[in-house]
């Protein structure tokens, strides 16, 4: 695998994790009501490759 | 006699209707307070020129300035006018104060005396725009905007009592900003896993954490804590927990329980009774693909499989500096391609919905499952 392929490779799959994060996050914002009191959200995500 | 210096001075805008009181159609109105007579006379030739105004006398006098202070701070806020609900920005401040706030970037969205539904982190008030900063003026953009309950300290710095303290108010920034330099600011990279991390405070101080911990030859430790409690005590236990582990951490499961329980000892003895730290600690080997884990009373971390399978990484021994005695148990699992791990403080799962429901792991899992990562390209 050349070494720009690999670097390329290696971007999108962290846009990947990166992606699920947002996702995440986008969904609780969503989600949750104002209603009740709102702690942190502190996420890790790994994906094997 | 002895001089005032010049910024011990504010400036307020009111309205004078004179005699015809009570034909006013609104009520008398106050503005301010500008920090300098330029800003002040700025808003005033704008409010001359509105029609509401035009009948009645508007005076600016001078005066000693109140303890209410402004600080200069730049929070994120989301803006919603009242009666285009349908219309939002995202916008930054420019200062605040318990009264009200300073607005960049917005002014040609408004109208004067306009009332915006103001959103920072969970909390919301309503504002009136009581000026518009001009073009050509140093205030271009700017909005300035009048808390319409005030008492909902809508800044939640937790300082309900002390909103006018600004150097009080300046350290905390400080230390917001010291506390973002915790996280980690590069991913050491491996070959056989992607990973990614995120923090979203619900205030200015947090005690949550997570740390990427390159230990060489392949191995990253990951690390997701939830300190007890909020605001500044949760924050300093949170940078204390962190140097802790970057001063101890190897990264080998038979290394773990020694870490781990230096780590439980530090805090026991350095820490109130009260004060203790939820952590997930795994270790990575890139090599082996294995993942060794301690999860010390921390909400389990999901393991999605390619397959679509689910494995809970649970709690393998209690919080950290609770208890004197302490001891855990170190258990591992192979990471195959196209699984998911996730780590999550309960943030995450309990965050509630209107009805009451709880965003749960059936949540977290929706938004890691293959089908709507491809789903949503």
């Amino acid at each position: 695998m050349s070494q720009a392929f690999s670097l390329v490779l290696h971007e999108t799959r962290e846009l990947e994790t990166d992606k699920i994060l947002h996702k995440i996050e986008q969904a609780v914002e969503e989600f949750r009501s104002a209603e009740y009191p709102q702690d942190d959200l502190m996420m890790v995500v790994a994906r094997a490759s | 006699m002895k001089q005032i210096p010049a910024n011990c001075f504010e400036w307020h805008i009111f309205e004078n209707p004179g005699p015809v009181t009570g034909a006013s159609v609104h009520p008398s109105m106050r503005m301010g307070p500008f920090a300098t007579e330029q800003e002040g006379r700025t808003v005033l030739e704008t409010l001359r020129a509105v029609p509401t105004f035009r009948d009645t006398s508007l005076e600016m006098p001078k005066a000693i300035r109140s303890r209410e202070k402004r600080v200069k701070i730049r929070l994120g806020v989301r803006v919603s006018p009242l009666a285009r609900p349908d219309v939002c920005w995202d916008a930054n401040t420019v200062d605040i104060s318990s009264r009200g706030a300073r607005l960049a970037d917005s002014g040609d969205r408004v109208k004067l005396g306009e009332f915006l539904d103001v959103r920072y982190g969970p909390r919301e008030a309503i504002f009136r725009v009581v000026w518009i900063g001009p073009p050509s003026m140093p205030t271009e953009g700017n909005l300035g905007l009048e808390c319409l309950s005030p008492e909902t300290n809508v800044w939640d710095f937790d300082l309900s009592a002390r909103t006018d303290d600004e150097p009080l108010m300046q350290e905390i920034v400080v230390a917001h900003n010291v506390q973002r330099q915790l996280f980690p600011r590069h991913k050491p990279p491996l070959q056989t896993l992607d990973y990614s991390g995120k923090c979203v405070q619900a205030r200015t101080l947090g005690g949550g954490y997570y740390d990427f911990l390159d230990r060489g030859f392949g191995r990253v430790g990951f690390v997701l804590a939830d300190v007890a409690g909020k605001g500044v005590a949760a924050a300093l236990l949170m940078a204390n927990l962190q140097g802790s582990l970057h001063n101890r951490a190897e990264c080998r499961a038979s290394e773990l329980p020694a870490i781990l329980a230096a780590v439980n000892g530090h805090l026991y003895e350095h820490t109130e009774a009260n004060r203790y730290a939820a952590v997930f600690f795994g270790c990575y080997d890139d090599h082996t693909r294995r993942l060794a884990y301690v999860n010390c009373g921390h909400s389990p971390a999901l393991l999605l499989r390619e397959c679509g399978e689910v494995e809970r990484l649970e709690a393998t021994a209690t919080v950290l500096g609770l208890f004197g005695n302490w001891d855990c148990s170190v258990r591992e699992t192979h990471l195959q391609t196209g699984d998911v791990l996730s780590i999550f403080t309960d943030g995450v799962t309990e965050a509630t919905s209107s009805n009451g429901d709880e965003f749960g792991e059936s949540g977290v899992l929706s938004c890691t499952a293959r089908d709507a990562r491809t789903r949503d390209g």
